[in-house]
């Protein structure tokens, strides 16, 4: 039989083989042999030739899987290498925004319009294994004059000495209620297009102090499966100057007096209630109302002549049931109780709180809200920043994410609004948000 | 019908190969830590519980999205899809609990020597991946392999 036609060459081997094997002979056909080694040495079978290729390709392989070990082993060490020698500062930054299209009925106070929401630069750095710092600076538009201004919302320094002992100081958002600092600037968190109205920034036309300059400790309390934590914390509090109210009333800087606001919370998340969140707290502050002088001043300046009201007592009470199920379902439950109470006066109480629930479906989220506040037109403190009045009505809203990082929301709310001289008629209100963060 | 046994035969190979994989929960060998409730695992895992009780402190490592491993996790411990995961963690890192999310190590081998070199890495390895390195920590009082242990990677 021909040798070449062998079936093992032309037939039983693969195609790759049988390309070598042309190669080699070919190779071998062509390449000068000594006389001498012609008639010593006879051609190499066919059998020695391809076990010799296959002796070949079994080294090639062991040598690719040693360079793989390597390369692997090389990548773990410096793996470990990064872990075990971290490097400070380490920087995460995140940026969130929004736009959205919102239609109201009462077109006259409020034409339909596009906005711009906020845009939120995030910033947190580990400085120290227990140290780092957290920076949120918002670039936002004034609705009435559409100039952009640039606010440092949050910026503090934490040191964690252990679980049960951690200090802030700086600018936080005052650990009162849940939904304060659950949520910040970033829309994309929250649920609804907007906070409940009263939790509103103070800039915003919300009636707290969810914001404070100062210093606040917190940690785990041991306490079994109760799961308890505290807060603990000492500031400026907020300011009712009316000089101040519309643009800073957090006191950064300047301050109405110089007793300082306290504010202490405990929450509990129990083993025995997987989801659930159990809160309470309570927050002092001596209050120093001024009111402006009307017509004397430019807006926007502290320097307005104004002119003091008597000291108050400013108390402020609020619990929360708060459930955020891995079946998706989420409930936020909140009341507050806020009492003002003038030198030699009583209390003048508002309560405000709201519900919401929600539902996620995949990218699809419904969710509801209903929103209540009821401020007295005696609160001589709400009166000066024009809050007082009965406020309530539900809300509606299908929220889609889109992709990871980004979401569609088209909200409904309904608000009826009454205050002692006047009752207003309804407004309907049409959202449509995009919120994203990157 | 005469072919029965032999497609039985291999329908048991296919079974075998495709049995479910235990994922271990590792940690470097000095840690003090030799057995987790299912709900420690959890606090730990969502960083809620961030030091081991001789106060080393504890960081957690994670594979990349896609992978088995990580699946797992969501599914069992976490017990959210990806993006709910994405969001936790953005959260926690926003609200300042935490100043970064968990670091992602795209290899098994590599978890692996980073656990065993650095006391505090919590982290996870299919369990035929483990040597003795590293030291798997039990959940709920039962080790990987356990008929009733929870980490079973989806076939």
């Amino acid at each position: 039989m021909n040798r070449l036609a062998h079936p093992r060459l032309l037939g039983g081997l693969p195609h790759r083989v049988s390309s070598v094997w042309v190669l080699v002979l070919a190779l071998a056909a062509s390449a000068p042999i000594p006389a001498a080694a012609q008639q010593a040495q006879p051609a190499p079978s066919v059998d020695t030739l391809a076990k010799r290729i296959d002796q070949m390709e079994s080294e090639i392989k062991a040598l690719k899987e040693q360079l793989a070990t390597a390369q692997t082993q090389a990548q773990d060490a410096a793996a470990a290498a990064s872990v075990a020698e971290p490097t400070y500062p380490s920087l995460n930054f995140h940026g969130f925004g929004d736009t959205q299209y919102e239609y109201t009925s009462d077109q006259k106070n409020f034409p339909n319009r596009f906005w711009l929401g906020e845009l939120d630069f995030y910033v947190s750095a580990q400085i120290a294994p227990n140290t780092s710092i957290i920076s949120e600076n918002v670039l936002s538009a004034d609705p009435s004059t559409n100039n952009w201004s640039f606010e440092a919302e949050r910026i503090f320094i934490d040191y964690k000495f252990n679980p049960y002992f951690n200090v802030v100081a700086g600018r936080f958002h005052t650990e009162i209620g849940y939904y304060n600092t659950a949520f910040h600037h970033g829309t994309w968190f929250e649920m609804d297009t907007h906070r409940p109205w009263f939790l509103e920034f103070e800039d915003s036309g919300g009636i707290l102090p969810v914001h404070m300059v100062g210093v606040s400790v917190d940690g785990e309390i041991p306490s079994g499966s109760a799961n308890l934590h505290y807060w603990f914390q000492v500031g400026n509090g907020r300011s009712y100057d009316s000089a101040l109210t519309p643009q800073n009333p957090t006191q950064a800087e300047h301050v109405d007096n110089g007793r300082k606001a306290v504010n202490i919370a405990l929450t509990s998340k129990p083993s025995w209630a997987p989801g659930f969140q159990f809160g309470a707290g309570f927050y002092h502050q001596d209050v120093s109302p001024q009111t402006a002088v009307p017509g004397t001043g430019v807006e926007g300046f502290d320097v307005v002549p104004s002119v003091s009201l008597a000291t108050e007592d400013e108390t402020i009470g609020n619990v929360s049931v708060i459930y955020n199920g891995r079946d998706g379902w989420t409930f936020l439950n909140e009341a507050f109780l806020i009492g003002h109470r003038p030198t030699g006066d009583t209390t003048h109480h508002t309560f405000a709180a709201y519900s919401e629930a929600s539902k996620k479906l995949g990218a699809w989220t419904p969710y509801a809200r209903f929103t209540y506040v009821n401020s007295p037109a005696s609160d001589p403190v709400y009166n000066l920043i024009q809050t007082t009045g009965l406020r309530y009505g539900p809300t509606f809203g299908l929220r889609y994410d889109f992709t990871d990082y980004a979401c569609l929301k088209l909200q409904y709310d309904l608000t009826y609004e009454s205050s002692s001289e006047q009752e207003q008629a309804p407004t309907n209100d049409v959202t449509f948000q995009v919120a994203f963060t990157f | 019908m005469r072919h029965a046994p032999a497609l039985l035969a291999c329908l048991a190979l296919f079974a075998g190969s495709c049995a479910a994989e235990d994922l271990a929960i590792v940690v470097a060998k000095s840690v003090p830590i030799d057995n987790l409730s299912s709900e420690e695992l959890g606090k730990i895992f969502r960083c809620e519980q961030t030091e081991a009780p001789d106060h080393t402190k504890l960081q957690i490592f994670t594979r990349e999205k896609g992978c088995p491993e990580r699946e797992t996790m969501l599914r069992v411990v976490y017990q959210m899809p990806e993006a709910a995961y994405n969001r936790f963690f953005m959260h926690l890192v926003f609200t300042g609990q935490l100043t970064a999310a968990p670091r992602v190590v795209a290899s098994g081998a590599a978890l692996k020597s980073l656990t065993a070199g650095n006391p505090g890495v919590v982290s996870y390895l299919r369990q035929s991946q483990v040597d003795d390195t590293v030291k798997v920590v039990k959940i709920d009082g039962m080790a990987p392999g356990d008929p009733k242990y929870p980490l079973k990677l989806a076939p």
